[in-house]
């Protein structure tokens, strides 16, 4: 029985230096993109299919005091993940250990998972029509391993592990946080039915640019559960009308008398 | 119209509302079929007609510019007053229109419903063209939202895909009834004359579009 | 480090002060943090609100090169309110010693300043001496000749107001960094670059070591002063003489009037001479002997008066001094502030040869934008070197741990190690010297140099370890070298003797069990000296030689077994000498008063109170390390200062900064009514020195893909420009144009009543590589440290416009 992990991504502990997304790179065989700089230190603005981990930089000058927020983004691997619902091919699959995964020879790049990912995570490749995200090093995590950036993190702000263990373990160390900054906050506890990466903030989620409240879109459920029903049972419904249409009128002989009907005294019919 | 060259025939559809009719039915189709493999993974093996899925969504998106394109400009060149006079027709509903619609669904069947007689559309027809109105302005605006998804809000494009597929299960819908009644109704399907060569039979004309055929008729005899 | 990495856990609250380690040593950052995390609290002082900063407790913004300042005002704090640790200031320091009365200090200079060769004369600085030469002590520290009364005076001065306004820093911060500070026990100060560049930078390491002796924190786990040094490997080449002073294992370097063997110990000291006969023997074999003075006269002299240091080095270049350059490692023409000197001085080379991973900047100046390759006439020969992972060898941190790694792969292409590149270049010019007879080319013809066909860098190790020179054994430790006589064993580096011995090489070592749970892991690789890992430890134990800190046991006296035991190796003379004997109470062997010294006076330990029966010059053990610019720190204005020094406007630079200017045309200083700002440079984490190898890594330009100027909001409004504008920073020497980063990071300061700002700029760019940009240093100034010769890359005058 596998069972659930978790990425802590302690954000107190995290200096900014980039090492996980170049771990990231490293592993995954990912190119260089050109870049400049964002803002702040920030030198990639958003995931693109070949940058799947960044780090965000947030500059915060209140009462003479900075507060520098540095945090590393990659995809949360939601309980609950819109882009597995979005996804129109089937490829986007949830282990057990609680990782969403993108299975690329499914994928066709339609972009519903880009669209719908309540955090902009996975992005399309538009030459090799393929959506990419963070994999969690889900190949690491299977043989054993920590996922690369886990692996490279010196500071200690990455720390792989046991779902229900680090969980504890986060809490006490948010205590300890709060202490200095008090609207520190644990962040994916329960977003999204419970991330797989859970970050503990120093700050409010949207001083990170990260959504206060994520959810999977209304226009998913409305798309996914009621009109793709009611649509193929409405479609089914007219299906079976015209087949007994038909056999109606086969039975009633309606074919034959073809001559009849159209110089009968009728009314209408519809084209 | 030139009525009188064919006497026992009456001209229903005009050369170009033929264009449009035919144009938006055969790219729907196409559009149709190469949307499908995205529609769902059981659908993908119908891509492989067109080479692929990744070539059914180039097809998909040819095509939608002759769908959006070709329609939208015979409202604007060549012979646009029935396109405009069709537009006008859909919108306006008579009393005769509503009580087509009641009787409709005996009808569909093979029964006999009784209804008034009926203007160049029948309410059937009128329901039918409102929703390949609708349905062709929303999937049309929510297929541009989603083919250039960069360049709108991320919440405006997670709507467009249930707009997308909800105007395609109307669309489609509807299609199948329309096929139905203009293939395999015994009643309906001599329509089907008067979108191949724009002629339906006078007997027709009078007996399921009488206030129009007496309208044109009526025409003709004050010219 | 006096300390370790790993201690850096032990510590309760660092002082980091001219380290941006999250950005230049990220790794100290995962001990830090493990500290933090016990409840260690951080205060970072820095010009800039760094990364390091990001994760301070206490963040204060200074003033560039005005350490000292606030500094000072600290040793002032911790002895107005004795604050500092009595029993240690009296067992393992001068504090009672007794100062000479031709002492003084007036208007900022130090008794014995000759204003003609800008130079101090130390006889002043130095102790009372009894009739057994030895200083003489008084009881209590109020004595008014006692150094502590000297340093009670000194900084009597500095208060936090005074510092205040000098350093920009508001008085009840720096009050707040030194209560926090001292009431945290241990406490570490770190400290890098940011402390060195400057025309005060070694007095501004003094500073820290008068304080952490003060608080009682040297020697000590969780205490010390931590230099962290630049690349992996730093340490182990300053421990290999990368300093224009120093021999392997910091032996003095022979200078011009070192006529002989005697004269060289005459002038270190006794102590000095095992070491260098070893290092003679290691170098020159049978060769060296008794009777030719081990060779002593192959080795070259260097003139003290030209102080060739690195900067200083393409001057002379410049003026001529040198036909060919084998630049081996650096890329100078990127690293060397006011950076035009160096092409000009390439530029006068017959050759110059370049070996590098990458075709750096220094290996095609020639071809730099701007440069006329045909007025070029020095030849350029480039060795493709092979990467770190490619060979063989002992790479030494910061801790002194000396760590072998096997290469993990072959070297790439036709690259080769340096040892390889070295190795060839030394036997074919011995060849080409075969059969001469001249006494010049002895060297050469007589050098062991036995590294095997192939070389082995094993074989040069085994080298630095030594050998018993009568049986050709390794010497299996420290103490088998320090107990035998002189000219029986070899050393190429004392200091690493046993690294690698009878006991096999304990470099390789990679056993991480830590039983004392103080990160002290002595089973892993080989800290020198003989694996000491924590220096200084003695003074962890009161005098008795008992752990003053339960939780942090470092050694202690075995009474029982008679020996210095513990966790750590003892850091003791004699580890069978107790508490109760001389030896056994020293905790800074080192120094010839075995003291910690809060005042850094003239001094030679075990001078015979009557001159020698033949007439020679008299033989003392260990003189003691003297600093060129002051006993005690003494608060300077940089070379180029926006504002006049507050203490004494009358000497307001170094009185004896090294200021180059044998090149006028560009060696030009800039006033602050043309160049109003202060700049400021620095590396950021993304890449390394003078990015020779990190700009030419895509996935690093990738995190940092161009050069920019920081500065503060303020400052922006002022030359309007918004975030991410282009530009022009220019200096009396040069100017650059990158894009402007603006940012709350760098506020605006009021120094003496007056807003000043600050321009942060790094430094890794240049016109060659995969990113290529500004290089900074067309902007800095060659002004040095007096001792260390180290430039004031932290401070010069800068103007900007937009671009």
């Amino acid at each position: 029985m596998t069972t659930r992990k978790m990425v802590l991504i302690d954000t107190s502990k995290c200096t900014g230096c980039k090492a996980c997304s170049v771990a990231c790179k490293e592993w995954n065989q990912l190119p260089a993109e050109k870049t400049q700089l964002v803002m702040s230190y920030q030198s990639q603005k958003d995931f693109t299919p070949k940058t799947w981990t960044y780090v965000t930089f947030t500059e915060k000058y209140e009462n003479n005091k900075m507060n520098w927020l540095m945090r590393k983004a990659q995809c949360f691997h939601c309980a609950d993940p819109a882009c597995v619902k979005a996804c129109s091919s089937n490829a986007i699959s949830k282990t057990e250990s609680g990782y969403s995964v993108i299975d690329q020879n499914k994928c066709i790049g339609c972009g519903y998972c880009e669209a719908n990912c309540p955090f902009g995570v996975p992005k399309v490749d538009q030459v090799k029509k393929k959506s990419f995200k963070c994999e969690g090093c889900i190949d690491r995590v299977e043989n054993n391993l920590k996922p690369a950036c886990v692996k490279t993190c010196q500071p200690g702000a990455l720390e792989f592990g046991e779902r229900e263990a680090l969980l504890t373990k986060a809490k006490k160390r948010l205590a300890e946080v709060q202490k200095t900054h008090p609207k520190a906050m644990l962040y994916g506890l329960n977003e999204m039915g419970g991330t797989t990466y859970i970050y503990l903030l120093l700050d409010r989620p949207e001083v990170y640019g990260l959504p206060a409240n994520p959810q999977i879109p209304a226009s998913l459920f409305l798309w996914k559960d009621v009109i793709r029903p009611v649509g193929s049972v409405a479609f089914g419904g007219a299906a079976a009308a015209v087949v007994v249409g038909v056999l109606a009128n086969v039975m009633r002989g309606a074919y034959r008398s073809k001559e009849e009907g159209e110089t009968g005294h009728r009314k209408g019919g519809e084209s | 119209m030139p009525a009188q060259q064919h006497p026992d025939k009456v001209l229903r559809f005009t050369k170009g509302e033929r264009i449009s009719h035919w144009v938006h039915a055969i790219s729907f189709f196409l559009l149709l079929f190469t949307g499908l493999g995205i529609l769902s993974p059981l659908f993908l093996p119908v891509e492989n007609i067109f080479g692929g899925i990744q070539v059914a969504r180039i097809i998909h998106r040819i095509v939608s510019v002759i769908f959006m394109g070709v329609v939208g400009a015979m409202f604007f060149i060549g012979d646009t007053r029935y396109h405009w006079e069709w537009l006008k027709s859909v919108f306006t509903w008579t009393k005769a229109d509503v009580q087509h619609v009641l009787a409709f669904p005996k009808e569909f069947f093979g029964g006999h419903g009784n209804y008034p007689p009926q203007d160049k559309y029948n309410g059937g027809e009128k329901i039918n063209s409102l929703i390949t109105i609708l349905g062709s302005v929303f999937i049309s605006l929510s297929g541009i939202i989603m083919w250039f998804a960069p360049s709108f809000p991320p919440a405006l494009v997670r709507w467009a895909y249930p707009v997308h597929d909800l105007s395609m299960f109307m669309m489609a819908t509807a299609l199948l009834g329309h096929i139905y009644l203009a293939l395999l109704h015994p009643d309906s399907r001599a329509s089907l004359s008067g979108m191949l060569n724009g002629f339906v039979s006078t007997k027709f004309a009078r007996s399921h579009h009488a206030l129009w055929y007496d309208r044109i008729n009526n025409r003709q005899k004050g010219m | 480090m006096t300390n370790s990495w790993p201690d850096l856990q032990n510590a309760q609250a660092f002082l980091i002060a001219g380290s941006n380690c999250a950005e230049a040593h990220p790794i100290a950052m995962r001990w830090i943090m493990k500290a933090k995390e016990k409840g260690a609290k951080i205060i970072v002082v820095d010009p800039r609100f760094t990364r390091t900063a990001s994760k301070a407790d206490l963040f204060a913004q200074i003033r560039p090169g005005t350490d000292i300042a606030y500094l000072g005002a600290i040793i002032n704090y911790i002895i107005e309110k004795k604050l500092y640790d009595k029993d240690y200031v009296f067992n393992y320091t001068n504090a009672l010693f007794k100062i000479s009365k031709d002492y003084k200090f007036e208007a900022g200079l130090f008794s014995g300043y000759d204003s003609k060769t800008k130079k101090y004369s130390t006889d002043s600085l130095s102790y009372q001496l009894g009739p057994d030469n030895k200083p003489i002590k008084t009881e209590s520290l109020e004595d008014p000749d006692s150094v502590f009364s000297k340093l009670k005076e000194h900084y009597s001065r500095y208060t936090f107001e005074t510092a205040e306004k000098i350093s920009g820093i508001p008085a009840a911060k720096i009050k707040e960094i030194a209560d926090v500070f001292c009431s945290a026990k241990p406490a570490s100060i770190l400290y890098a670059l940011g402390m060195t560049q400057h025309t005060t930078g070694v007095q501004g390491i003094r500073c820290y070591a008068i304080i952490q002796l003060l608080l009682g924190n040297i020697g000590k786990a969780g205490g010390g002063i931590n230099a962290l040094r630049g690349e992996p490997n730093v340490q182990g080449s300053t421990d290999m003489a990368n300093l224009v002073s120093n021999l392997p294992g910091y032996l003095p370097v022979p200078v011009n009037t070192d006529k002989d063997l005697r004269s060289y110990v005459v002038r270190n000291g006794s102590v000095q001479e095992k070491p260098i006969v070893a290092q003679l023997k290691a170098w020159f074999g049978e060769h060296a002997t008794k009777e030719n003075d081990y060779c002593f006269n192959y080795l070259p002299k260097t003139n003290p008066a030209v102080n060739a240091t690195m900067v200083r080095v393409f001057e002379l270049m410049y003026q001529g001094q040198f036909k060919l350059c084998i630049n081996f490692g650096s890329n100078s023409l990127v690293s060397i502030p006011n950076r035009q000197m160096v092409r000009m001085g390439l530029a006068k080379l017959d050759m110059l040869v370049v070996s590098d991973v990458f075709e750096v900047e220094t290996a095609q100046f020639w071809r730099e934008p701007g440069v006329k390759p045909e007025e070029i006439k020095t030849e350029v020969i480039f060795l493709p070197a092979a990467f770190v992972y490619e060979k063989d060898g002992s790479m030494t941190n910061s801790g002194r741990w000396i760590q072998w790694k096997d290469a993990a792969v072959k070297p790439y292409a036709e690259t080769k190690p340096d040892l390889d590149m070295l190795d060839a270049i030394f036997k074919r010019v011995r060849k080409l010297y075969a059969g001469s007879t001249d006494p010049k080319d002895a060297p050469i013809l007589n050098a062991r140099w036995d590294y095997g066909e192939h070389p082995s860098p094993l074989k040069v190790l085994q080298e630095l370890n030594g050998y018993d020179e009568t049986t050709g054994k390794l010497l299996p430790t420290l103490a088998d070298y320090l107990k035998a006589p002189v000219g029986t064993v070899s050393t190429g580096c004392w200091i690493y003797a046993g690294c690698t011995g009878a006991n096999g090489n304990l470099t390789a070592r990679r056993n991480n069990a830590d039983p004392s749970g103080l990160g002290l892991y002595k089973e892993w690789s080989f800290a020198w000296p003989a694996n000491i890992r924590i220096l200084y430890n003695r003074a962890s134990c009161d005098i008795n030689g008992q752990p003053v800190d339960p939780n942090r046991k470092l050694i202690w006296w075995d009474p029982v077994k008679q020996i210095w035991d513990g966790n750590d190796g003892a850091d003791v003379p004699d580890k069978t000498k107790g508490p109760d004997t001389q030896d056994g109470r020293i905790a800074f062997r080192m120094n010839p008063e075995g003291l910690g010294r809060l005042f850094a006076a003239k001094y030679t330990s075990g001078l015979p109170t009557t001159p020698p029966a033949d007439g020679l010059p008299p033989i003392g053990i260990r003189p003691a390390g003297l600093l060129v610019d002051g006993p005690m720190p003494e608060f300077y204005e940089p070379i180029e200062s926006p504002t006049s020094n507050l203490l004494h406007p009358q000497v307001s630079q170094s009185p004896v900064a090294t200021v180059l200017s044998a090149i006028p045309e560009i060696q030009k200083h800039g006033k602050a009514e043309n160049f109003p700002y202060v700049l400021t440079t620095y590396a950021v984490v993304e890449h390394f020195c003078a990015g020779g190898i990190t700009r030419n890594i895509p996935w690093l330009n990738e995190l940092m893909p161009e050069p920019f100027a920081e500065i503060s909001k303020n400052l922006a409004n002022k030359i309007g420009v918004k975030d991410g504008d282009k530009v022009e920073v220019f200096s009396a020497r040069g100017k650059v144009v990158v894009r402007s980063l603006v940012t709350d990071r760098i506020q605006t300061l009021k120094i003496n009543g007056k807003d000043t700002e600050t321009i942060g700029m790094p430094w890794s760019w240049g016109f060659a590589g995969l990113s290529s940009g500004a290089s900074t240093n067309d902007l800095t100034i060659a002004a040095l440290d007096p001792g260390a010769g180290t430039p004031e890359y932290k401070c010069c005058l800068v103007n900007i416009r937009r671009a």
